[in-house]
């Protein structure tokens, strides 16, 4: 097994250690203790979870990890240690199981020499379909676009793109569809439209893995959800639960009003208000419960007459979000 | 728009078993190389390459043409020292290590490499996709040079030494070019190192230089001293087939072991 690079840091060390990985027989996907480095970079960092059937969202910021554990799960990189399985079968050395895979890769790059029917025909004829063109003219107006169009694929926009290489990954009907930034460069409609094809694709059985870089979308991929943060498993499972987790983070409010010392005398000995600093007139708050919080402000604001001008978040940027569910 | 309905997948093994998911589609090399073949084929025809290849036949041409009153060494010393020397290795070079170390770089190999399939399969339709444009391409020029300087008894020559070059050189600079990010100076190195230098310093390195056994082939055709033609007619012919075959092995070898972007 290959040892991490010497002088290169450490993946760092998860306390408590790891339980081992409980997979359910229906799962499709098992990723265990998988990490991955690049030189001194370590990119994935003992990394676990399996993936069941039904739409998987795989979420964290750029640079997270998200597209070199999707590389794994398809076999085209090989972890540093750990192991990946689809199916049971190892897909980097099997790859009789890209039958079974579907990726659609985060690059925009295509074969500007091919329409897009000439294009996904091809990724048929390579899985071995027989009516590879009758196949290929069905899922393109699947993904709603027109088998007939005799443009290179340059000429589509980005969107068109997307839609071309979710064709080519799903042509051949695979179990485990990986799909990187899938609704990047869509329009509102097309991406209600992909994120339904998804569900199907999903309900029918097969385990849709798609990664985004937007937390807001955890709602809409559905009930499952794997964050990676720096190359950790910062959180896994249901949706609802990381939103709860997302919400009732602490948060650090600025609260502008035109009494802030009378405001503050007010609030510093509320339950709710963890801490509380005066900076250039305005408060800075950090709460642990921010719906408390904002009832809590409006009872101490008209006890204490302060009007209040503005109440903001200062950190609602998705980094903090994921620094906060890696740190927890 | 009609919704195409999706087929159930049938039943799930359990993770782990190693069991064959499902019964796997019969994808052949029949099917997959003429598929790959054909991809790979239309990705190399550029516009830069075409008019880099058009310029080398050009001066094979030309040199003909100044040459075609010299004597028989004379023309010799053209087809030898241009025609095998240098426009089949750079011909070659410039097809053959942009075939994968293109779709490298711009990140489309993945396209072909997550089939399920042999990684030798993609490895044979990369360099028969060389091999297809280079044989036209250098066969045209350096035949119609032959005739031009009055050397008719060199055609036959002429058609070993390009059909085996293609070969060997255009499958041993797809392995470079799959292998190494500066593939293609690294085989120009080879090139202007190793063939036109090295190789003439003594046997023992003239024998690890392709053109040596080009030179022997193309020097069945006359009696003139051809340069480094020191090799046996069965040496000439089998060792740039062995170095066509060993490089398209390594060349999948690599598409094997290497990390796809």
């Amino acid at each position: 097994m290959p040892q991490p690079p010497v002088g290169a840091p450490q993946p760092p060390a998860l306390s408590p250690p790891l339980p081992p990985l409980v997979v359910s027989p229906t799962a499709l996907v098992v990723v265990d203790r998988v990490s991955k480095w690049f030189g001194d970079l370590v990119a994935v960092s003992d990394v676990s979870f399996a993936v069941e059937p039904g739409v998987t969202a795989l979420l964290g910021p750029n640079g997270a990890g998200k597209s070199t554990i999707l590389r794994m799960l398809c076999g085209l990189a090989t972890p540093s240690s750990g192991s990946v399985h689809v199916l049971g079968a190892n897909p980097r050395t099997e790859p009789a199981i890209a039958a079974e895979i579907g990726l659609a890769p985060q690059q925009e790059a295509v074969f500007g020499f091919l329409t897009a029917r000439q294009f996904v025909r091809a990724s048929a004829e390579l899985q071995g379909i027989e009516n590879a063109d009758g196949a290929a003219a069905e899922v393109l107006r699947t993904v709603e676009l027109d088998p007939d169009d005799t443009r290179r694929l340059p000429t589509y926009s980005k969107g068109m793109r997307q839609r071309v290489k979710l064709a080519q990954a799903i042509v051949h009907q695979p179990r485990v569809i990986l799909l990187d930034e899938p609704l990047s460069g869509l329009d509102p409609r097309q991406r209600l439209h992909m994120v339904e094809l998804f569900h199907r694709l999903g309900d029918s059985g097969r385990a849709v893995i798609v990664s985004s870089h937007v937390l807001e979308e955890v709602e809409r991929f559905g009930s499952n959800v794997v964050v990676i943060a720096k190359g950790r498993l910062a959180a896994q499972g249901d949706f609802r639960e990381i939103r709860a987790l997302m919400d009732d983070r602490p948060r650090q409010l600025r609260v502008t009003s035109d009494k802030p010392r009378l405001l503050a005398s007010g609030l510093v000995s509320q339950q709710n208000v963890a801490n509380l600093r005066i900076a250039e007139g305005e408060l800075i708050i950090d709460t642990d419960d921010v719906v408390a919080f904002s009832r809590t402000i409006a009872t101490v604001s008209k006890q204490t007459g302060a009007r209040l001008f503005e109440v903001r978040p200062l950190d609602e940027d998705l980094e903090s979000v994921f620094r906060y569910l890696v740190g927890r | 728009m009609t919704q195409p309905p999706l087929t159930p997948p049938p039943a799930i093994p359990p993770p782990g078993s190693g069991v064959a998911p499902r019964r796997l589609p019969d994808v052949g090399p029949m099917t997959t190389i003429p598929s790959f073949y054909r991809v790979l084929l239309r990705g190399q025809l550029t516009k830069g390459r075409m008019v880099g290849l058009a310029a080398l036949g050009f001066v094979a041409l030309l040199l003909a043409f100044v040459g075609r009153n010299s004597t028989e060494s004379d023309a010799v010393d053209i087809l030898a020292g241009y025609g095998i020397s240098l426009m089949i290795p750079l011909a070659a070079l410039l097809l053959a290590t942009p075939m994968i170390g293109n779709l490298v770089e711009d990140r489309l190999l993945v396209y072909l490499w997550l089939k399920p399939v042999p990684r030798w399969h993609l490895a044979v339709a990369a360099v028969a996709a060389v091999v297809t444009v280079l044989v036209p391409v250098l066969l045209l020029p350096l035949a119609l040079s032959a005739l031009l300087m009055g050397l008719p008894s060199m055609i036959v020559p002429v058609i070993a030494s390009t059909l085996l070059g293609s070969f060997a050189y255009g499958a041993a600079f797809v392995f470079v070019g799959s292998r190494f990010s500066i593939g293609l100076w690294l085989g120009l190195l080879y090139v202007v190192l190793w063939e036109q230098t090295l190789s003439r310093l003594t046997d023992g390195m003239g024998r690890l230089s392709i053109r040596s056994y080009l030179a022997s082939n193309l020097a069945r055709g006359t009696d003139v001293r051809v340069d480094l033609a020191d090799r046996s007619t069965v040496a000439a012919i089998v060792v740039p087939i062995v170095v066509g075959v060993v490089a398209t092995l390594l060349t999948a070898w690599t598409l094997r072991t290497r990390d796809i972007d």
